[in-house]
């Protein structure tokens, strides 16, 4: 869907972005991690054009982007960033029907276009009428969505989009986020430099340091990876990332016929130097797609700890 | 008479002058918001410029009102016109500051939202930015009605009518009820156009501004349409309000002589500038004005003796004669060594070779065998000299301060420029100076304003009229006038040389039968 073929970009002669060749696929959701300055909104705002790259080329359906006019290039784009910028002065549903008025739509298809869309984004139909300064900042947030979907694009882009909030609301929004439904069909293009985000959110990760490419490929093969440097990257979270990937399942014993069961999937607590396990009293665990079987202690967890 | 009866009796003429203020404001504002925001917008899209404009439009702001229209009159001429001109820019520079500013701190997430949904520019600015900046640029537009509507009085002054004939009307009468009657009216607009436009702004946080800017325009386009216009047949007189206004000033001379005048009313100073680019044909000038020769114009005779005498003198307080003795007998040496044709020179080589007042006076003194020295600011002056607000009267002020200070010990400051007879008398009165020039005639019929008859007889005579206002002076308020400098400068109409030739006039009887012809 997307194609970045020898892509560079600087600012005032020092290199943000530099000979970037990597493909998007038509539906994936895509993250760009990295730390600040990595490149990695730079990298994202040049596919609509927000940045002019320098050299290189970005294709969209094998079509260069330098041969679509800028604008009508936005707005076959979704793109929300980290503070949504709704407009205050305009309501939820003038906010939400915007990009389809831009796009010179029928009345009667922005109205109905916009009712479906709160509908999906799981607000009453009283919002519409609101400002969004009557709206808590989740609300914000998928209005902001729905804004950014409106039009049916092939695409979004997704600039920090939920780094702004608290994190038990972050939780909830990453969580709404993968359960709207149009979004699915959607290929996404997901900035962020919360490795956190970018494994439950994306289908491939590319995590970007000083403009060039570490690593790409999936969360599996991330979290997988020997690379040196994005194990650097990744740093003391890496055991905490992994475990966080695994079912621990508790097994019943039976010992005298040798079979097992399992009988329940544990919650796992794992911080960079410790494992632990909760809500469970039974002595046999083991970690799925795994043969064999542990006690569940500290030190066979220690062990397991080993055997990743 | 108290303020409201004042005030009925003259509300017509209220109604018309609150009238004219309020078209010129709305006019010059409306101009202004039009003009102001897009140059705002501009210097937002180019901030480099941004700099250099806003200084542009900050220097504006600092001149002087009066300075400023004046410079107009060679430009634009005298009445709406120009006092429109100088209200817009006035106006300008809260206007371009609030819309420059009220753009630039849109949120940047906001703008980039907006860039990113792919709005053009234009939209962009029609459907973000302005609306919400609209509320910091109708604080703009509010700052400057207010500024509008106070600046605007100060057109009276060009003949732009307005509340300011009363209010200066008044001043120079002494009349407080028609200061009263223009300046209440003004404060009232004031705070009409403040309260309105607060309420405009407070409406636009929800709603955006424009249709509201529509209905604005459409009420102004409308009151410029029926603009009056001002084009006229007849001679134009422009005459200072204190001269239209007074019993002795230009109604007295029109029961007189008869003058079918149409009166535009001005500032003193910038009627000869008038007269000689020909905005208007006929002024109220001084017999000794500097410019008389220097624009040639032509001094109508006063053939039935109509203006009172007006010979300058010092007037003095008697406190202070009485504390420095020296002073009296200092000053004798200026008695009568003055003469019309001297002092029209002593002005023109102000007014017209542009020489410093104070070498004027010292070379004048130097004339008279007194080794005169420049005047320098003192902290602890003995005496302090007031002075009116026109090329003579300061000059005598000069001359009589550096001669106090060539002849005696005494450390002499300078107060000059009052605008108005009764200010600056006001201040001699109080004490707050000790001294300042003023003639004999105005000293009659400005200060002491005798209502008795017998009055009439003594008012063309030129001894009895000094010897009158000396004796009141020092019994009513212990003022003394000092012996006269011996030059008469009376009012006098004048016109165009070639003009009056043309027109074959060489009398104020002449010009009545021309005008009544």
């Amino acid at each position: 869907m997307i194609r970045f073929e020898g892509v560079k970009k600087a600012f005032d002669n020092h290199i943000v972005v530099n000979d970037l060749n990597f493909e998007i696929k038509k539906g994936e959701s895509f993250c760009l991690l990295g730390k600040s300055g990595s490149g990695k909104t730079t990298t994202l705002k040049m596919i609509n054009k927000l940045v002019e790259k320098d050299s290189g080329s970005i294709l969209i359906n094998d079509q260069s982007i330098d041969a679509i006019e800028e604008n009508s290039l936005r707005r076959r784009i979704g793109y929300m960033i980290q503070d949504v910028g709704l407009f205050p002065h305009l309501t939820v549903e003038k906010n939400i029907g915007l990009p389809l008025k831009l796009g010179k739509k029928e009345k009667e298809e922005i109205n109905s276009r916009v009712q479906e869309l709160i509908d999906q984004i799981g607000l009453d139909q009283s919002y519409l009428s609101r400002f969004p300064s009557q709206l808590s900042g989740g609300q914000q947030q998928r209005v902001g969505i729905a804004r950014a979907i409106a039009n049916k694009p092939e695409l979004l882009l997704m600039d920090e989009p939920f780094s702004a909030l608290d994190p038990i609301l972050r939780d909830q929004m990453q969580s709404d986020f993968l359960h709207i439904e149009e979004l699915k069909g959607i290929t996404k293009v997901i900035v962020t430099h919360d490795i956190n985000e970018a494994l439950r959110l994306a289908d491939r990760i590319c995590i970007l340091h000083d403009g060039e490419i570490l690593f790409i490929g999936t969360k599996e093969e991330l979290l997988n990876s020997t690379n040196s440097i994005v194990n650097d990257f990744l740093g003391t979270d890496r055991l905490f990332m992994r475990f966080k990937n695994l079912t621990i399942e508790a097994i019943t014993k039976n010992l005298y016929s040798e079979t097992e069961a399992i009988s329940d999937i544990l919650e796992l607590e794992a911080t960079s130097s410790a494992i632990t396990l909760l809500n469970t009293d039974i002595p046999f665990v083991r970690i799925k797609g795994n043969k064999e079987v542990f006690k569940k202690d500290d030190i066979i967890l220690n062990a397991l700890k080993d055997q990743i | 008479m108290s303020f409201v009866n004042y005030f009925e009796n003259n509300f017509s003429e209220i109604l018309d002058q609150t009238i004219e203020h309020f078209q010129l404001t709305i006019v010059a504002l409306f101009i202004a918001t039009l003009v102001g925001s897009l140059i705002g917008i501009f210097i937002a899209r180019h901030q480099k410029l941004a700099n250099p404009i806003l200084s542009v439009v900050n220097i504006i702001q600092t001149i002087p009102s009066l300075a400023l229209l004046g410079f107009f009159i060679p430009i634009l001429g005298i009445g709406a016109v120009p006092a429109i001109v100088a209200l817009f820019l006035y106006a300008l520079l809260p206007i371009v500051r609030n819309t420059y500013t009220g753009i630039l701190q849109v949120d940047p997430a906001i703008k980039e939202a907006a860039i990113g949904l792919g709005m053009t520019k234009s939209q962009q600015l029609i459907q973000v930015e302005l609306p919400l900046s609209g509320p910091v640029i109708l604080a703009g537009i509010r700052t400057a009605s207010v500024i509008n509507v106070g600046i605007a009085t100060i057109c009276a002054l060009i003949a732009a009518g307005g509340l300011g004939e009363s209010i200066f009307g008044g001043i120079s009468l002494n009349n407080v009820n028609m200061i009263l009657s223009g300046a209440i009216p003004a404060s009232l607009m004031a705070l009409a156009f403040d309260g309105l436009l607060g309420i405009v702004q407070k409406v636009s946080q929800k709603k955006p501004a424009v249709p509201l800017i529509a209905v604005v325009s459409i009420f102004v386009l409308s009151i410029i349409s029926v603009w009056p216009d001002t084009k006229t047949d007849k001679l134009v007189a422009g005459f200072n309000s204190e001269f239209i206004q007074r019993e002795d000033g230009f109604v007295g001379l029109d029961k007189l002589y008869g003058l079918p005048l149409e009166i535009r009313e001005m500032e003193i100073g910038l009627m000869y500038e008038a007269l000689r680019i020909g905005e208007v044909d006929v002024i109220d000038g001084f017999s000794t004005d500097g410019r008389i020769k220097a624009f040639d114009l032509k001094l109508l005779k006063d053939d039935k003796g109509y203006f009172p005498p007006y010979f300058a003198a010092p007037l003095f307080r008697q406190e202070t004669l009485d504390k420095y003795p020296q002073l009296e007998n200092a000053l004798t040496k200026l008695e009568s060594i003055i003469s019309n044709q001297k002092m029209a020179e002593l002005n023109s080589e102000i007014d017209q070779s542009h020489k410093d007042p104070q070498l004027v006076a010292q070379e004048f003194l130097n004339s008279i065998g007194v080794k005169a020295n420049f005047i320098e600011d003192d902290d602890n002056p003995d005496i302090i000299i007031g002075s009116k607000a026109f090329t003579e009267n300061y000059l005598l002020a000069y001359i009589i301060g550096q001669l106090i200070e060539a002849e005696t010990s005494l450390k002499v400051s300078l107060k000059l420029g009052f605008g108005g007879t009764k200010l600056l008398f006001d201040a001699l009165n109080t004490g707050e100076i000790d001294c300042y020039p003023e003639y004999t005639g105005t000293g009659l019929l400005v200060i002491l304003q005798p209502e008795n008859e017998g009055i009439k007889e003594i008012l063309h005579n030129r001894n009895e009229v000094y010897k009158y206002v000396k004796s009141e002076f020092q019994s009513r308020y212990g003022i003394k006038w000092l012996p006269e400098f011996g030059f008469n400068n009376t009012f006098a109409l004048m016109m165009r040389r070639e003009h009056a030739e043309k027109l074959e006039i060489e009398s104020i009887s002449q010009l009545s039968q021309t005008l009544n012809k």
